[in-house]
């Protein structure tokens, strides 16, 4: 269970004007052991709705919404269809599915693409 | 058959007399104690035994003659005395209430004066608060969040 200071130290990062809270967010918090941890943090990385974090979460492989926890990546699936300006995630979403990256990741991108779609 | 002497009937004679004497004492007083109570409405005891509304008389009265008038204004006075008497009765009780509800509040208040001095008021949780948090400096959070996930694994 996470402690409240840890909640909310996780929240303010995911606040934070400063950019540098993106890595901060993605060295420590999508990298730590604890799901729950890696949940918030990919929560809060989504919820900033900025290219650098949304990347973080969409284009890594083990993290954000290509976690093996599938709650995490549930979670964060959900966080990104609950955006209301989903122009910056889609974008890069886009990016994503074009990449060279693993057939994995461009998978889940165009499957969370194609949720976005339909909620929107 | 017994040969009754004058002596011996009037020695009997005495104790019926003296029996049907013993027995008019004893009735009239459940009337009386019936009259106690019609004599006093109010129910005011002193020392547990139940007042009379003569005691209201004035002791230094004159007994004379009196009209059915004066006698009637006589007993409304009494009457009156006995309210009065049992209105202060109750003002005392209502008093006792008072005083007794007051000391309750002050012990009351009392023990918590003495719980609040030996609490201690942690601030922690206004500090700590993601609002006051993100006006700090990227790396303290950083570390913070480090100290943090290093508790979590320990």
């Amino acid at each position: 269970m996470v402690s409240k200071k840890l909640n909310n130290i996780i929240e303010a990062l995911g606040k934070h004007q400063d950019t540098d809270s993106v890595r901060v967010l993605n060295e420590i918090g999508t990298n730590c052991a604890n799901d729950e941890v890696r949940e918030l943090a990919s929560k809060a990385l989504v919820k900033k709705n900025i290219k650098e974090s949304l990347e973080v979460v969409i284009k890594n492989k083990g993290k954000g919404i290509n976690d093996l926890s599938a709650r995490v990546a549930m979670s964060a699936i959900n966080e990104l269809l609950a955006l209301k300006d989903k122009q910056i995630a889609t974008v890069v979403l886009d990016e994503t599915i074009n990449s060279d990256a693993e057939k994995e990741v461009v998978d889940t991108a165009r499957s969370v693409k194609a949720l976005m779609s339909f909620s929107a | 058959m017994q040969k009754i002497s004058p002596l011996r009937a009037g020695l009997d004679a005495f104790n019926r007399f003296k029996a049907s004497r013993l027995q008019n004492t004893k009735a009239p007083k459940t009337e009386n104690n019936s009259a106690q109570n019609s004599t006093n409405p109010f129910g005011i005891t002193f020392k547990g035994t139940m007042i009379q509304m003569d005691v209201f008389d004035s002791s230094t009265k004159k007994e004379s003659a009196k009209n059915p008038v004066q006698q009637g204004l006589d007993s409304i006075n009494k009457f009156v005395a006995s309210a009065r008497a049992a209105t202060m009765n109750k003002f005392e009780s209502i008093k006792q209430g008072a005083i007794s509800f007051g000391n309750k509040i002050k012990e009351n208040v009392t023990n918590t004066y003495k719980k609040l001095a030996t609490t201690e008021v942690n601030l922690d949780f206004l500090r700590n608060s993601p609002s006051r948090l993100q006006k700090r400096p990227v790396s303290e959070l950083e570390e913070m969040f480090k100290s943090e996930v290093n508790g979590l694994e320990a």
